[in-house]
């Protein structure tokens, strides 16, 4: 990326920050929060960690601010960040706490945002077990499969922009998304 | 129309379908074709249940404290002293470089035993001999100043003694 002109508006947001405005900052963490914390989440499992690796995500923005680059789209260094910060706890500490949280019945999730008043006990613990199923699902994809999963469905990206995230080629990224997919059509069938 | 599901170049239309993300005429097309092909029919299925299912698993909201806490560290950190950001590097950027580290001690350990440091040589002979000379007449030259001192004492000694 070039020209200032064909900047996205996050990264002009981070060039104010580098001049030493913190509101861009602001602007910045408003936006993004949400979209890293819930990335976070679905990757490790548990709430209290994506919220604090969430904050080493943002802290790591405000402490590049003097040397950042837009050499790409800011959400793809966003996402980057977290990517790697989530893989590493995940490697640092997968056996203990990943069998931890998925022996944990209970979990930290919003397991009933089911908002109609009238759905039955039964309805909501049916409805339990389904999430609890796609959780399931998805913890047991490899890391870089799931990490995939994640950003295409739920954060919308192209391939290209989840290639420059995982640092793969987009042939790779399609492979990692059509194999993970596969994986959850198995695995989420007696579902169906 | 090719079965995407048999080239691996085109099998990312059916996920683009899935997610709708497909441009209205490829998704006509791509209809059109599940129609006939019972296999990317069984694939759209499949991958419309496994939709649906990732649909149903939303994240917890964020905390409310979340921008304050944040805000907190990066106080914390700005109060730090300059040295103590200086060595705020994250550990995973050192991890790779620790077995670098390790090896290069190893390789700089054995050129070390293999070229043991020697003192630096004696000088050679000729600049012994320069040395020795100019050491030698400095001593002469400070024994003859003390001579010099000491004739210069005994006479001024003496000369009180005259004048009286």
């Amino acid at each position: 990326m070039g020209a200032s002109a064909a900047l996205d508006y996050d990264a002009q947001l981070m060039l104010r920050v580098k001049d030493g405005d913190g509101s861009s900052f602001t602007e910045l963490l408003e936006k993004h929060r949400s979209p890293v914390v819930h990335f976070l989440y679905r990757m490790v499992q548990d709430h209290a960690v994506a919220e604090e690796l969430a904050q080493e995500v943002f802290l790591r923005v405000y402490r590049s601010r003097n040397t950042y680059e837009p050499t790409a789209k800011f959400t793809t260094w966003l996402f980057r960040i977290a990517t790697h910060l989530a893989l590493n706890w995940l490697r640092d500490g997968k056996n203990e706490r990943g069998q931890e949280r998925l022996d944990d019945a209970t979990g930290d999730g919003p397991v009933l945002q089911v908002a109609d008043r009238n759905v039955s006990v039964e309805q909501k613990l049916l409805y339990e077990v389904r999430l609890e199923e796609v959780r399931r699902a998805i913890s047991t994809l490899p890391e870089k499969q799931r990490a995939a999963v994640l950003m295409h469905k739920y954060e919308e990206m192209e391939y290209s922009q989840i290639a420059r995230v995982l640092e793969c080629s987009e042939s790779a990224v399609k492979s990692l998304l059509f194999r993970a997919y596969e994986t959850l059509r198995v695995r989420l069938a007696h579902m169906a | 129309m090719n079965c995407p599901i048999r080239s691996e170049e085109t099998v990312d239309l059916l996920l683009a379908y899935t997610a709708r993300r497909l441009d209205p005429v490829k998704s006509a097309l791509l209809e059109q074709h599940m129609d006939v092909c019972p296999q990317c029919a069984e694939f759209r299925a499949g991958q419309d249940f496994v939709w649906k299912a990732l649909d149903a698993w939303e994240a917890p909201p964020v905390t409310p404290d979340f921008n304050r806490r944040l805000y907190q560290r990066i106080e914390a950190e700005a109060a730090e002293p300059w040295y103590v950001r200086l060595f705020r590097v994250p550990l995973a950027g050192w991890k790779p470089a620790i077995p670098l580290a390790a090896a290069g001690l190893l390789v700089f350990a054995g050129f070390i035993y293999d070229h043991p440091v020697v003192a630096p040589n004696q000088p050679a002979s000729g600049g012994t001999v320069r040395v020795s000379v100019s050491e030698a007449e400095q001593v002469e030259n400070t024994l003859d100043d003390l001579q010099l001192l000491r004739q210069l004492d005994s006479g001024a000694a003496a000369q009180p003694s005259e004048s009286m």
